[in-house]
């Protein structure tokens, strides 16, 4: 074995580590440690500057191993293995301390911290000792992509990444495509049209050569790993063949017409049994609702609709597709869900008709809506005060604590609409106002100077009031005194909430979620668009509440690293993954059911378990668990990991 | 407006004394997370009658206006029932504050004076002032049940002690309410004790008057002792303040409270019924029911089994606007009827209104202390509706 030579580099990082531990006496501690043969303290050892010594070093001294003692290792651990590599020495051969994370930042006593810093420095020096060269393997990967969700995230990350030449897949849960945007009137602040906008995009994905749209469909499994994950979708059937045309008459004849809370209205509506979801659904075609439809339920229904159809589309007889498709990219692009807003009581949602929700509102002042656009009280009259109340399920420690972001500015847009299309009075109680965004303070402005009044108060509650009209109590903070408003509708300002499908996806994919339910982000602030999992972006809402403008950049910026990472077409496995010892081996099968990547295969002729590398994500799971000690794992070997312990625990 | 103008030069002592006041609550550093945006002040009924809306009295709070703070009586005028803390968007532990306040304000000006007469009357152990001996009055005039009372009374040991409270065991006019219950009990053939003239009250008072919460550590003990004298496996309650005392209270003094189990009697009750020991005639009537604060948002979210059990009797159940978790004050509760008697009744009234709007032809509540408010509320507004005690309820309809 040739002789070791070690080099350490003990990091100050400004005064993040140097304010606490003695790093100059920890660097000379180092020196005096078995085969390290020079050992320094460092400004900035990340810097340009503090890179360059080590690979000096490295030729000056011969070392073969290298310690770092500076931060976690989850953001400079590649820079260092690059800078020893560079310098000619196997990547694999440089360990780091954590002594900023670890020490610094969680003491406050200097001897206290220099000597867990020091400790935790003989223990790197221990493992690095026992470091093997490990050459990393590098595989293509499958240069398609995969978006899930059809709103206008996935939309338009799907034509970005299929317009660079790749093809996507599509996969929408509902029948059509378009999301929530095709259900909104006008979008802040410029008031343009949100279908005129959005229409042309859900066409363009429907022609899209490179796009395979699979709507009414669902993401039931995904295998593998970055840069080859095989997918199975179930396409549920339509119960209508690839001939339909939309012409509706099936939905025309359908016996359970106008019987059905449609959910493209918020239930403001009905549809039937056989129904397009809305006049531009991409694809426009229609569908049979199998839940509710009555020949699917209990086989007794005349077929009107069988009868109905000129070109026999109808066939009860479709069944489920199962497909699998394979991509190296997966894009979530699930959305969000409203917050029920029946769960703050106090506001009377489900008891009183006219406490209605903003998707309500919404639908109602789209002139494709339910009312064809008129704002109307359950009565279907003109109301003549209307009250908004902002920050409902939001901002609260009783439901959700986060700010829902796009409620402020779309409540203005719905004062707007209100004063415009009826001109009742318009009260708008908010906590604050929150315009941040290009031209959203003017647009606040402009709201203002319309005649919307605003009241800074919470609502506390509302009740019928003696002349049967609604009854809000809050306190106007801003003169002092409790405020009660008579109105005739009341809007309540529902915040987001990660969509129902988010768990399962989560799980499926093994994607971690922030505290609030979204998805998580790699790095919150210098990777916001990939998951913490390798290869899964995340973007819209599905990683958190967002309006339009946001969705469609982050859904590009998705986008754009997956055409960056389909360009590269290969991906290098991860060193960690594990071995397995045919020799050693019992065939026990306990790795088999403890693998949640379904690594592990076993052979049933040589009696023994088969790492497939490419699933393996190096967890570890299966080599802890190990009985006969069969399986190793690259860079964390049983050897290497004593050796730690014993170099931490010697004084 | 409470001020046109003022100047902050340094932070006084006056300001840190009050930051560690509130820091002393547990959770009370919330208080600086407050968004001001009124929802309090909305939501209590007792609002209007303060000198500075709650939301300005927090914000004060905030600021460190020790002199205002002191100098208002916004802290006195609250009957601590909780609800606007149950709808603060920041969830900062409101009516923790306004006892600590209490107990704040009572340390620098002395007891204000119309509390006074608690401290008096609780060196005799009970709210009244009472001789300790007229605790078992209340079986008296009972009917039916009332040998196996007195037998039960004089017991050295029993495995359930009814813990009576003070309200039920001493106002002649909630007298109804132990003998119901122990009525009930005791066909069940329950092995029932209670502590007597042993039975202090719970100290709740002592709380509200702004005494401080190590002024009940004596009554924990003394209880406990008690308690373990007779051999007690399970203690029931009915009153929920008590319950919520010896939960939130005595465990904190007395660690062997957790290994007793102390029960509300609509829990106990509904136990006994699901065994099959308690069975109950059928009648067709509609109710409603009012939610205690102490049994319901501010303890045990205790919201199910009063209501079970009034089913059991075939009772259809009529909610009112708010209940459950969002149920109104009765307008008994934080000594308020000692602080402003007028607005007690007003906040009565109009939880009793709520009531009436259901068209129930009763109201069924599971506290002493509610139904005395309730039924002064529905005097106040003339209204035809009777005010039940659940266990006065359920012993009417009691089969066999």
């Amino acid at each position: 074995m040739e002789e070791l030579r070690i080099g350490v580099y003990v990091c100050h990082c400004g005064s993040n580590i140097g304010g606490t531990v003695d790093c100059p006496e920890v660097s000379a501690y180092a020196g005096g440690l078995d085969n390290v043969v020079v050992a320094r303290d460092n400004m900035y050892t990340c810097s340009d500057a503090g890179q360059k010594i080590i690979k000096e070093d490295i030729e000056n001294y011969k070392l073969n191993r290298v310690v770092v003692a500076s931060c976690s290792p989850r953001m400079h651990e590649p820079t260092f293995r690059k800078v020893v590599e560079e310098a000619g020495l196997n990547p694999y051969y440089m360990q780091m301390a954590n002594i900023r994370e670890h020490v610094s930042w969680v003491c406050t006593d200097i001897p206290t911290a220099t000597q867990k810093a020091k400790d935790l420095v003989r223990a790197a020096v221990a493992r690095v000792s026992h470091h093997e060269r490990i050459e990393t393997q590098e595989i293509p990967i499958t240069k398609k992509c995969l978006v899930i969700g059809g709103g206008v995230a996935g939309i338009e990350a799907a034509l970005t990444v299929a317009r660079s030449g790749y093809q996507t897949y599509v996969v929408e849960k509902k029948p059509t495509i378009g999301g929530v945007m095709a259900q909104l009137d006008k979008t802040f602040p410029t008031l343009d049209c949100s279908a005129c906008i959005l229409m042309p995009k859900m066409v363009d994905v429907s022609r899209e050569p490179n796009i395979d749209l699979m709507t009414n469909s669902e993401v039931v499994s995904v295998e593998g790993s970055v840069g080859n994950y095989t997918v199975t979708v179930i396409k549920h059937t339509r119960y209508t063949t690839p001939d339909c045309t939309g012409c509706k008459k099936c939905v025309e004849a359908c016996v359970m017409k106008d019987r059905i809370p449609d959910e493209f209205n918020y239930g403001l509506s009905n549809r039937g049994a056989a129904y397009i979801p809305f006049p531009q659904a991409v694809p426009l075609k229609a569908v049979i609702d199998p839940v509710n439809c009555l020949y699917l339920k209990n086989g007794r229904c005349t077929q009107a609709c069988v009868k109905a159809c000129d070109r026999g589309c109808i066939d009860f007889n479709l069944k489920d597709e199962t497909v699998k498709i394979k991509v190296g990219a997966i894009i979530l692009a699930t959305g969000f869900k409203i917050f029920d807003a029946s769960r703050t009581v106090k506001y009377g949602f489900g008891i009183y008709p006219d406490v209605i929700d903003s998707m309500q509102y919404e639908r109602m002042t789209n002139a494709s809506g339910p009312t064809g656009g008129h704002i109307v009280t359950s009565k279907g009259e003109k109301p003549k005060t209307i009250a908004f109340i902002h920050c409902v399920g939001s901002r609260d420690k009783n439901t959700n604590e986060y700010c829902s972001k796009a409620c402020c500015m779309y409540s203005l847009k719905h004062a707007h609409l209100a004063r415009e299309k009826t001109g009742a009075e318009v009260y708008n109680f908010y906590m604050d106002i929150r315009a941040a965004g290009k031209g959203y303070e003017e647009f606040y402005n402009r709201i203002q100077s319309e005649g919307v009044h605003f009241i800074r108060g919470k609502v506390s509650e509302i009740v019928k009031s003696e002349n049967d009209r609604l009854l809000l109590k809050a306190e106007d903070t801003l003169m002092g005194a409790t405020v009660e408003l008579e109105a005739d509708m009341v809007v309540l300002a529902v915040g987001l909430e990660p969509s129902e499908d988010t768990d399962a996806l989560a799980e499926m994919m093994h994607v971690s979620r922030t505290k609030d339910g979204f998805f998580m982000e790699a790095h919150p602030k210098l990777n916001p668009l990939e998951t913490p999992t390798a290869g899964i972006y995340a973007a819209g809402c599905a990683q958190g509440p967002k309006d339009i403008p946001d969705t469609v950049c982050q859904a590009k910026g998705c986008a754009g690293d997956v055409i960056r990472f389909l360009n590269i077409g290969k991906v290098k496995l991860e060193p960690t993954v594990v071995s397995i010892n045919p020799d050693m081996c019992k065939g026990c099968r306990l790795c088999e059911r403890l693998c949640p990547y379904m690594a592990l295969e076993f052979d049933a002729a040589a009696k023994i378990m088969r790492i497939e590398s490419t699933k393996c994500r190096g967890c570890g799971t299966c080599a802890a668990a190990c009985p006969a000690g069969a399986i190793n794992q690259g860079h964390f070997s049983s050897e290497q990991i004593f050796a730690e312990l014993e170099g931490l625990l010697r004084d | 407006m409470i001020f046109l103008h003022y100047r902050i030069s340094e932070i006084t002592e006056e300001q840190r004394n009050l930051d560690r006041i509130i820091r002393d609550v547990e959770g009370g550093e919330k208080i600086y997370t407050c968004i001001q945006c009124g929802s309090c002040s909305a939501t209590c009924p007792g609002n209007e009658s303060n000198r500075y809306s709650h939301r300005q009295f927090w914000r004060l709070l905030q600021m460190g206006r020790s002199d205002e703070i002191f100098g208002s009586e916004n802290e006195w005028n609250c009957t601590t029932c909780g609800l606007c803390e149950s709808r603060c968007p920041r969830g900062i532990p409101l009516t923790r504050i306004i006892l600590r306040l209490r107990e704040a304000y009572t340390c620098k000006n002395g007891v204000p004076e119309n509390q006074s007469n608690i401290a008096s009357a609780m060196e005799k152990r009970n709210i009244n002032g009472d001789d300790q001996k007229n605790r078992s009055l209340w079986f008296s005039n009972m009917g039916e049940g009332k040998s196996e009372v007195e037998a039960a009374l004089k017991k050295d040991k029993a495995k359930v002690i009814y813990y009576t409270g003070c309200v039920s065991a001493l106002f002649p006019q909630a007298y109804k309410i132990p003998q119901s219950l122990s009525f009930m009990l005791i066909k069940a053939g329950i092995d029932l004790g209670f502590l007597g003239e042993g039975e202090w009250c719970c100290g709740y008072p002592l709380l509200g008057s702004g005494a401080g919460e190590d002024s009940l550590r004596e009554y924990a003990e003394h209880t406990y002792a008690e308690l373990v004298k007779k051999g007690a496996e399970t203690v029931v309650m009915s009153c929920p303040t008590c319950l919520y005392v010896f939960r939130e209270v005595y465990t904190k003094y007395v660690p062997g409270f957790n290994y007793i189990e102390i029960l509300h009697y609509s829990q106990y009750l509904l136990r006994l019924a699901q065994e099959g020991r308690l069975k109950f005639k059928h009648g067709d009537e509609t109710v409603t029911y009012h939610d205690p604060c102490d049994l319901g948002r501010k303890g045990e979210k205790i919201f199910d089994e009063p209501r079970q059990l009034i089913s059991l009797t075939g009772a259809r159940i009529k909610e009112m606007r708010f209940n459950k978790n969002e149920s109104k004050c009765c307008g008994g509760g934080g000594n308020i009827e000692m602080q402003n008697a007028s607005l007690a009744e007003n906040i009565s009234a109009g939880r009793a209104s709520e009531a009436v709007a259901t068209g129930a032809s009763a109201i069924v509540t599971t506290c002493q202390q509610c139904k005395r408010s309730l039924q002064k509320g529905t005097r106040s507004i003339r209204a035809r509706i009777k005010v039940y005690d659940l266990a006065e309820f359920l012993a009417e309809r009691l089969e066999g």
